[in-house]
């Protein structure tokens, strides 16, 4: 549904249509083995390789992805501190490659965040790098950016990188709305502790008046100046804000 | 420029649409439930669905939908799990002795009855106190809805579901209304827009679900700035409707900012010819309505993109619910509380 360009469409050759009815028979019958472990309550690798298998056809089998999760909690393994971090590493590696297939998946990212917080020892530096990746194909996917603010609220001390990320974002592309909205939830507590206060919303107007006049129709600039208008504790301020350009 | 929708064509796309989907779409396997519905309402808003739909095709349909249905067992332990799957790929209800295995989603629910609804079915063997009970369960401290047992997932679109299928059962007993309004105020952002979740970007398709949630529960008072969310709902069109602010249009935008203009009362102050224009570019020859000019169609797609073109050209075609995807004749013939346009 997303993104498929539509290109001439061709009668299929007789090898396209067998491909394609074997590809059928075989989603079709790892499906029906799937559902039938699951119903039978099976929580073994054998289950757990065939959830992977059939995932891989589809990813948005909600189901599958629960039921793979109820898998690895029942596997002996997992009560092995160093077994179960090996796991979950391999799992973190499988969904990185096949989030690419649907990068707009809500039962990955989910699954994504299950995993980590289930591991013993989670590398959030690594994710943060890895979602830096994933959100430089697609600057503006929704569950990214969300998902990099979850993995920041599991880092310390991360207010003033953050927002020198939405810095990087607004000047690669000030169009970006979802680097500039990041900005806004950032901003606030960036500046209640610096103490170079007035010269960070001189940045901040900087930033505005280049947006604006790089592209006066871009709404993004004139949101994000009138919610730094709302944001100053006074009238006077707001003033004193809309006099100094 | 054509401003006129390519009725027969699109037809004929969702009669196709409802006896299979081509490969590409095998992800929406799980949710076949929502496209049966989807394609039903695409029919329904061109006025062509007792046309392209015989008795006894209908009367399959409804089987097969009714087949969904998860009925309680009278245990509390299958409480959560009633309502309708989303569709036949879980396997008959009776290979399942594990109750956790075989179970319903709000959407899903949603789903199958506005589709029993449109196919001239009463709900008769629909389990009304069954579904009510499974809401009160999935209700979160939040006042947020999960659509089903175990699983993180929680957002405004389940809100909707359980709003939307209370108002067509006209049972409110399995949402707390207060809870639930509490966390769509959460999900107001400065700028007017609404969002998934609180820090979350505003988003054309929360903002639906929020704000027909609210106009369903009779609480559109709750809107922090009403007016600040009209605007930035007439600010998302530029030709069509984007999703988000400097998005490009897409066509599935027309329904959910569309009819949360509907029902903020922003009807005058929309493009009209503008969004028909676009929605146009979006046919494909061969029918049915694309995301984006020159892609493939889909089902979602087509029918948003042709309800959302009714809510600009209201002659001609069936008035649509902006809350609830059924015609408003049905509506109230069958006496529901859908909300009205503002």
């Amino acid at each position: 549904m997303h993104g498929h360009r539509r290109e001439a469409l061709k009668e299929p050759s007789v090898d396209e249509k067998e491909q394609n009815r074997q590809c059928v028979e075989k989603y079709c019958a790892l499906n029906t083995s799937v559902m039938n472990l699951r119903a039978q309550s099976v929580f073994t690798t054998t289950a757990l390789d065939q959830t992977k298998r059939l995932l891989e056809l589809n990813t948005e089998l909600h189901t599958v992805w629960n039921y793979r999760r109820q898998i690895f909690m029942h596997l002996d393994a997992w009560h092995d501190t160093a077994q179960r971090q090996g796991m979950l590493d391999a799992e973190l590696g499988f969904l990185f490659e096949i989030i690419r297939k649907n990068i707009k998946s809500y039962w990955m990212w989910n699954h994504r965040v299950w995993t980590l917080n289930s591991m013993p020892r989670a590398d959030w530096q690594k994710e943060l790098a890895l979602v830096a990746q994933l959100l430089s194909l697609d600057a503006r996917n929704f569950h990214g950016w969300d998902y990099r603010r979850f993995v920041v609220s599991r880092l310390d001390d991360m207010d003033v990188e953050e927002f020198a990320y939405t810095t990087e974002q607004i000047n690669r592309d000030c169009a970006n709305h979802s680097a500039w909205h990041n900005r806004s939830k950032l901003l606030p507590a960036v500046l209640a502790r610096s103490d170079r206060a007035a010269e960070m919303m001189k940045t901040e107007r900087d930033l505005i008046l280049n947006a604006v006049y790089t592209d006066p129709d871009d709404q993004n600039a004139w949101l994000y100046h009138e919610w730094l208008v709302s944001i100053q504790p006074s009238d006077e301020d707001r003033c004193r804000m809309l006099r100094d350009k | 420029m054509a401003t006129q929708l390519a009725v027969d064509s699109h037809a004929r796309y969702f009669a196709i649409c409802l006896r299979g989907l081509p490969h590409q779409m095998t992800s929406l396997d799980a949710a076949r439930m929502t496209f049966v519905q989807l394609c039903l309402v695409g029919l329904a808003a061109l006025g062509k669905l007792d046309e392209v739909c015989s008795a006894e095709e209908k009367k399959q349909m409804i089987e097969w939908i009714y087949a969904q249905q998860v009925l309680s067992d009278g245990t509390e332990l299958s409480a959560a799990y009633c309502g309708f799957r989303g569709g036949s790929l879980f396997g008959p209800h009776d290979l399942c002795d594990y109750v956790p295995a075989n179970s319903a989603n709000v959407a899903g629910t949603y789903s199958a009855l506005c589709g029993l609804l449109l196919l001239g079915d009463d709900l008769s063997r629909v389990d009304r106190p069954a579904i009510v009970d499974a809401l009160r369960c999935l209700q979160q401290d939040s006042g947020c809805f999960a659509p089903h047992p175990s699983t993180t997932e929680r957002d405004p679109r389940f809100i909707y579901c359980a709003c939307a299928i209370s108002a067509i059962l006209d049972d409110w007993s399995g949402v707390d209304k207060d809870a639930a309004v509490k966390y769509i105020v959460s999900c107001c952002n400065p700028d007017g827009g609404m969002t998934q979740a609180p820090f979350q970007e505003s988003h054309g398709g929360h903002l639906y679900c929020c704000v027909a949630s609210l106009a369903l529960m009779g609480r559109l008072d709750a809107i922090p700035d009403r007016q600040r969310t009209l605007r930035w709902a007439l600010q998302r069109q530029n030709c069509g409707y984007q999703g988000r602010v400097n998005k490009p249009a897409d066509s599935c935008y027309s329904f959910w900012v569309g009819a949360a203009v509907e029902l903020l009362g922003g009807h005058d102050l929309v493009d009209a010819g503008a969004v028909s224009a676009f929605l146009v570019q979006c046919e494909t020859r061969f029918g049915g309505i694309a995301k984006f000019p020159d892609e493939f169609p889909d089902p979602l797609h087509a029918a948003l993109g042709i309800v959302g073109f009714t809510f600009c050209n209201p002659d001609g075609f069936p008035r649509m619910s902006p809350t609830l995807l059924l015609p408003e004749s049905l509506v109230e013939r069958l006496d529901i509380k859908a909300a009205r346009r503002a």
